[in-house]
């Protein structure tokens, strides 16, 4: 297991090293970094010195090993647009990114599961029958569109609800500021409630679905057979020896969705206005920003390989029949 | 063995005895199953836009009429009759054209993209648990960072350099879609290499492509071409985010995402039709999809059943 958990641990640093390799080198190749920089009336004299002042100038494997060894020593450089550390400018968006991400993924989790049980329960059902087509209807609608359906219906028509805009819980939260986090909770979820239903609907279609397949798989075994022919009430079969062993493959499901839900939340940011790492990364790269790039990429990618790690390692922990080698 | 089982078993045998063809055996379970029917003669209906798009199309899609910016569907003009039943958006461009040439640019994307990402992928799959060894390790380790990197991001940064452009958006699509392919590629590889018909061709000296591509190929396709009917889908809706964030096609091509993109501004101004009919477009051909993909699965490979693939 220990030998498990390190060589995938090596892994991740191999993968994150790839990721940053192949961003360096695209943004690179999209020209040069300076021309948004400095005035476009600069002289040619006037661009190189811009260019050799900020590095530009040397050899790529020299300006990438520099990253890297600067990265490794926790400094990202500054960002050509912003003139302030890069770092600080991802990190002053990505608590509004993990707002969605996580809200996302709560509410993806929290819903899909009775769903997904009620159907497998009732399989063959009208019930069963509504609530899957429900679900394939869900996870057919681009979740921009829904967010903008969200928005005309309960912001334009009834005005229920903030059409955009955004109130801050976990900066504040980070900070240390607990009792400005605290007062915001009311504020923070009205404007969080719409964009995390339009996140979340494409996860909850599709988790409801995986959970009445494994649910369904499970009940399919001996041993539900066998619990039933004991005598034993459905309650208890369902509760106790049919959810607990569909819940192996479905908490890793729930976990690979944590990654998933982050490309969604980029697109939604733009719906809503969120003022997330996903709106910033699309302007760097606009503006061939090599610095605020490379650290939002990093960031994003530690994120999404990480979810992907705890998904791998929880279906050891909770199987102990899964061997990871 | 329960009652219900063994009468179950005699029912099939029964069946063996009147012999149909792929065909028909096809039609019987899409035709039980109803909701693939009416997914097939919607595709079909798409398609048709697609393909006569021009002629079907009411209006040139791109005609700018300034006197009639954001007329509401099914009004009427000073003769009384209805011009844009579907309404204009805010250049007065006919939104209900739009929307039939809008099919266009998906199917097409959402087709040449699972063609270009499935073939590599299926190549590089094949390779990796054929030879297996080093050339494995490069190629999973690839997929490996294409995994880690969150596909969104990656679509942005490569459009950026390569500029808009159907092709384009077609080779970064394509590229987002070869992983999953080559992982269930070389899955499968590494269970077909040990059966005793490679060994048998091996044996009768085949050389190694026509082992992998002739004899290895053929069988492990089935859950690939289930993947790839659920993987149009994806990419349909992949393709429609990229429009919507302004990336990919010119923005004289209309496409569904990027109708979507207008439409935010006259949201609040309550043009609810900008938004609502290129979004049923896009939801309507992709749950057809689905519904078809999903029929495909229990059909050619119901093993597929429940793991989670392709939806």
């Amino acid at each position: 297991m220990h030998k498990y958990i390190i060589r995938r641990l090596l892994l991740t640093v191999v993968v994150v090293f790839g990721v940053t390799l192949l961003t360096f080198l695209s943004i690179h190749m999209s020209g040069d970094p300076t021309i948004f920089y400095i005035s476009e009336r600069a002289s040619k004299e006037e661009r190189l010195a811009t260019r050799k002042r900020l590095g530009f100038d040397r050899p790529l494997h020299v300006q990438y090993l520099d990253f890297i060894v600067n990265l490794a020593r926790g400094d990202t450089g500054n960002s050509l647009k912003h003139r302030v550390p890069a770092f600080d400018v991802v990190m002053e968006r990505m608590p509004a990114t993990l707002e969605l991400t996580i809200g996302g993924f709560l509410l993806s989790t929290i819903v899909a599961f009775p769903i997904g049980v009620l159907a497998a329960t009732r399989r063959g059902t009208m019930t069963d029958g509504t609530l899957m087509l429900g679900a394939m209807l869900g996870q057919s609608m681009p979740s921009f569109w829904l967010g903008l359906m969200l928005i005309l219906f309960f912001g334009v028509t009834l005005r229920w609800m903030p059409v955009s805009g955004h109130v801050a819980f976990l900066k504040p939260l980070f900070e240390g500021r607990v009792d400005e986090a605290l007062t915001n909770v009311p504020q923070a979820i009205r404007y969080l409630l719409m964009p995390m239903v339009a996140v979340s609907v494409y996860s909850i279609s599709r988790n409801s679905r995986l959970i009445r397949s494994a649910v369904l798989e499970v009940l399919r075994q001996d041993y539900v057979v066998t619990a039933r022919a004991k005598g034993l009430n459905e309650r208890t079969v369902m509760m106790r020896h049919a959810i607990r062993n569909a819940l192996i493959p479905i908490v890793t499901v729930l976990a690979l969705q944590f990654a998933f839900l982050l490309n969604g939340v980029i697109v939604v940011e733009t719906v809503f206005s969120w003022p997330g790492v996903g709106r910033l990364v699309f302007d760097a790269v606009s503006h061939r920003d090599v610095p605020l790039v490379m650290t939002a990429v990093v960031l994003l990618s530690f994120l999404f390989v990480g979810a992907n790690l705890i998904a791998d390692l929880m279906y050891g922990f909770l199987d102990p029949r899964i061997r990871l080698e | 063995m329960s009652e219900s089982r063994i009468s179950a078993l005699d029912r099939q045998f029964d069946e063996t005895y009147t012999p149909q063809s792929f065909l028909q055996r096809a039609t019987t379970s899409m035709v039980k199953s109803r909701y693939p029917v009416v997914a097939i003669i919607f595709l079909t209906l798409i398609v048709l836009c697609a393909v006569f798009a021009t002629q079907l199309a009411p209006k040139d899609p791109n005609r700018v009429e300034i006197f009639d910016t954001l007329k509401p569907p099914l009004s009427t003009n000073r003769e009384g009759d209805i011009e844009n039943v579907l309404g204009t958006d805010s250049s007065g461009r006919d939104v209900l054209s739009r929307v039939i040439y809008g099919a266009r640019i998906s199917f097409f994307v959402g087709l040449a993209a699972v063609g270009l990402g499935g073939g590599a992928g299926t190549i590089l799959g094949l390779t990796a648990g054929y030879f297996g060894g080093r050339v494995d390790d490069v190629i999973m380790r690839l997929a490996d960072i294409q995994l880690a990197y969150p596909f969104i991001l990656f679509a942005i940064m490569m459009l950026t350099i390569l500029g808009e452009g159907v092709l384009n958006l077609i080779l970064v699509l394509g590229i987002g879609q070869w992983v999953t392919y080559a992982r269930i590629a070389r899955a499968e590889t590494l269970v077909q290499r040990e059966r005793e018909f490679v060994e048998a061709v091996r044996a009768l000296g085949a050389t190694e492509g026509r082992i992998m591509f002739r004899t290895i190929l053929p069988n492990i396709l089935t859950p690939l071409i289930v993947i790839a009917s659920f993987n149009v889908a994806g990419v349909i809706l992949s393709e429609a985010s990229l429009s919507f964030l302004g990336l990919g096609v010119p923005e004289s091509v209309p496409t569904w995402g990027a109708m979507l993109a207008n439409s935010r501004n006259q949201l609040l101004s309550g043009s609810w039709w900008l938004a609502v009919f290129p979004g049923l477009a896009i939801m309507f051909t992709v749950v057809s999809l689905n519904i078809l993909g999903d029929w495909m699965r229990d059909f050619l490979d119901p093993r597929l059943r429940g793991s989670g693939q392709g939806l």
